[in-house]
C-alpha cells in the first residue's frame, strides 16, 4: 500500500526531477545550457563534452566556448551543428 | 562595467593551463568555488582569467590535477601601485590630497547672492556676516533656516530667500519687495505761491483753485493756487479748504556764476607706491609683503584677486592695498584752457540743477578779476514753480 502511494508521487513529479535527468535549454542553435552537469570531460573550440548523472552530452559545432560553468549548471556559446547523448 | 571595475581594483591574472587533462583541472576548481572568466581553448592549451586572491589558493589543485598553470599578464590596481612602489612621495601626496579635499570641503568657500536689483550686494554681504555665513565658516556650524530668517528681519526689503549649501558654495537666492509708491496723505490745507518771479507757461493743478492763467506774469509769493473751493453739496457749506495740489510752470531767469582760480594747488600722485599683499586661505590672511605707509598724503587702492576654476570661486585669493603717495605742486592755468574748464564745470551743473527742467536760453559771460576766471550764466528755465504755504483755520477740514 505503502510502496503505491510512493509511486503515484513519483508519477506527478516532472520527468526530470522523477529520474533525475539534466536538463537542456537551447536558444538557437547559438547557446546552450545544461542543468545538472557533474563536470566536463572535453573542451576544444570544435567539441564540448559534459558529463551528467544520467550520460555524457557531446555537443559539435564551431567556435564553441563555455561561457558560463558552475558545479552543476553549464552554459555552452558557439554554433552548434550537432548534439549527441553518449550512455 | 561595475564588475569590470571591481576586478581591475581586487588584480586578476590571465593564466593558461596545459597537460594531459586540464578539464579535470576545470572542474576541480568548479568544485572549490573559484570563479573564473574568458576560459577559451587555444589549441592544447587553455586560457581565462582569474582573481590574484584565487589564484593563490590555486597550487595544489593544479598539482591533483597534473596540469601546468602558467601566468601570462598581471593585470588590476594592485600591480600597478607595486610599481611605484618605491615612490613613496606620491602615495603620500595622494593621500594628503584626498585629506585636504575632504577637510576644505566641509567648509563654505563662496557666498553668491542671486535676485539682488535694487539692494547692494555689500550691504548683503555684511547682513549675512553680522548671521554668521561668510567665506571660510564651517558648514555644519552653519544654521541655513535660521540665517534666513535673521536676514528676512534684517533687511526688511526681502520678499523671499532661500539659502541652498551647493557643495562647498552657499548659493543666495533672493526675491525683493516691490515698492510702494509715494501717496500724498496731507490732508492740512495749504495754498500753493509762486517761488520766484516768472512767465506762467503751464498749469496743472490737482486740487484747490487756480489764481493765475497762463502767459500771466507773476511775481515772488504771489498766490497760484488757492486752498478755498466752492462746495459741492449742502452738508459741506458754501466753501471748503483744501490742500492745494499742482505743478505751475513758468519761465524764470536765473543767474549763477562759477569761477576758478588760474593758479592751483594740487596733489599729484607719485610714481611710487607701497604695495601690502596678503595670502587668503579660507578665512586665514596672511602677509607676505609688509611696509609703513609713506606720508599722510595718502590713498588706498584696494584689489581683491580670487582663483576661480569652471565658474566656482575657490578659497584662495591674494588681497593687495596699493598705497599712492601724493605731492604738491603748484599749476599754472592757461585762459583758454581755463576757459574750456569752467564750460565745462557749467554744463555739470546745469545738468545737476535743470535735469528736469527744460532750459529755453543760455548766455554766458566771462571775466578775469584777481587770478581767477569767472563766468555769469543767465538761464531762461522752464520750471515748476509752485511752492506750498500752510493756512491755520480754525474750521474742522474735510
Amino acid at each position: 500500500m505503502r510502496k503505491k502511494h510512493q509511486n503515484k508521487v513519483k508519477s506527478e513529479l516532472p520527468i526530470d526531477f522523477r529520474y533525475n535527468l539534466p536538463v537542456i535549454e537551447f536558444t538557437g542553435n547559438r547557446q546552450a545550457m545544461v542543468e545538472g552537469s557533474t563536470g566536463v570531460l572535453h573542451y576544444s573550440e570544435e567539441a564540448v563534452r559534459i558529463n551528467t548523472r544520467m550520460s555524457v552530452i557531446a555537443f559539435e559545432g564551431r567556435g564553441l566556448t563555455l561561457k558560463c560553468i558552475s558545479p552543476t549548471c553549464v552554459i555552452i556559446e558557439g554554433f552548434i551543428v550537432n548534439v549527441e547523448f553518449i550512455s | 562595467m561595475l564588475i569590470k571595475l571591481i576586478r581591475w581594483l581586487r588584480g586578476y591574472i590571465i593564466f593558461s593551463v596545459s597537460g594531459s587533462f586540464p578539464e579535470r583541472f576545470i572542474n576541480l576548481l568548479n568544485r572549490s568555488g573559484i570563479t573564473y572568466w574568458d576560459l577559451l581553448p587555444d589549441g592544447k592549451l587553455y586560457s581565462g582569467r582569474m582573481l590574484l586572491s584565487d589564484y593563490m589558493k590555486i597550487r595544489k589543485t593544479a598539482k591533483k590535477s597534473s596540469v601546468r598553470l602558467r601566468c601570462k599578464k598581471r593585470v588590476g590596481f594592485p600591480f600597478y601601485i607595486r610599481k611605484y612602489r618605491n615612490r613613496k612621495g606620491i602615495a603620500v601626496g595622494c593621500i594628503l590630497a584626498v585629506i585636504v579635499m575632504a577637510v576644505l570641503s566641509q567648509f563654505v568657500w563662496d557666498v553668491q547672492i542671486k535676485g539682488a536689483e535694487r539692494l547692494s550686494i555689500s550691504k548683503l554681504n555684511s547682513a549675512l556676516d553680522e548671521c554668521g555665513l561668510k567665506a571660510g565658516v564651517l558648514k555644519s556650524s552653519v544654521d541655513f533656516e535660521s540665517v534666513e530668517r535673521e536676514l528676512v528681519l534684517k533687511v526688511p526689503q526681502i520678499r523671499w530667500i532661500s539659502i541652498n549649501a551647493l557643495n562647498s558654495i552657499a548659493e543666495i537666492e533672493i526675491k525683493e519687495k516691490s515698492v510702494k509708491p509715494k501717496v500724498k496723505t496731507e490732508k492740512y490745507p495749504c495754498n500753493l505761491k509762486a517761488s520766484c518771479d516768472g512767465v506762467i507757461t503751464k498749469t496743472l493743478v490737482y486740487s484747490g483753485t487756480c489764481a493765475v492763467k497762463r502767459g500771466s506774469a507773476v511775481s515772488e509769493n504771489q498766490l497760484l493756487v488757492s486752498c478755498v473751493v466752492e462746495g459741492t453739496s449742502e452738508a459741506e457749506g458754501n466753501l471748503r479748504y483744501v490742500h492745494s495740489n499742482g505743478k505751475i510752470f513758468a519761465d524764470v531767469i536765473e543767474n549763477k556764476s562759477i569761477s576758478i582760480p588760474l593758479e592751483n594747488n594740487i596733489l599729484i600722485p607719485s610714481k611710487n607706491y607701497i604695495e601690502k599683499s596678503t595670502l587668503d586661505i579660507l578665512w586665514f590672511n596672511i602677509p607676505w609683503k609688509l611696509d609703513s605707509s609713506p606720508s599722510e598724503l595718502k590713498s588706498n587702492v584696494f584689489s581683491n584677486c580670487k582663483l576661480v576654476a569652471n565658474e566656482i570661486t575657490l578659497p584662495l585669493g591674494v588681497n593687495t592695498v596699493r598705497t599712492y603717495d601724493f605731492e604738491k605742486s603748484q599749476k599754472k592755468l592757461s585762459v583758454k584752457k581755463a576757459k574750456i574748464l569752467i564750460k565745462k564745470k557749467a554744463c555739470l551743473k546745469e545738468a545737476f540743477n535743470y535735469g528736469n527742467y527744460k532750459i529755453k536760453s543760455k548766455k554766458y559771460s566771462l571775466k578775469e578779476l584777481n587770478g581767477k576766471l569767472k563766468l555769469n550764466a543767465e538761464y531762461v528755465v522752464n520750471k515748476n514753480i509752485a511752492v506750498e504755504q500752510r493756512v491755520k483755520i480754525n474750521k474742522k477740514v474735510e
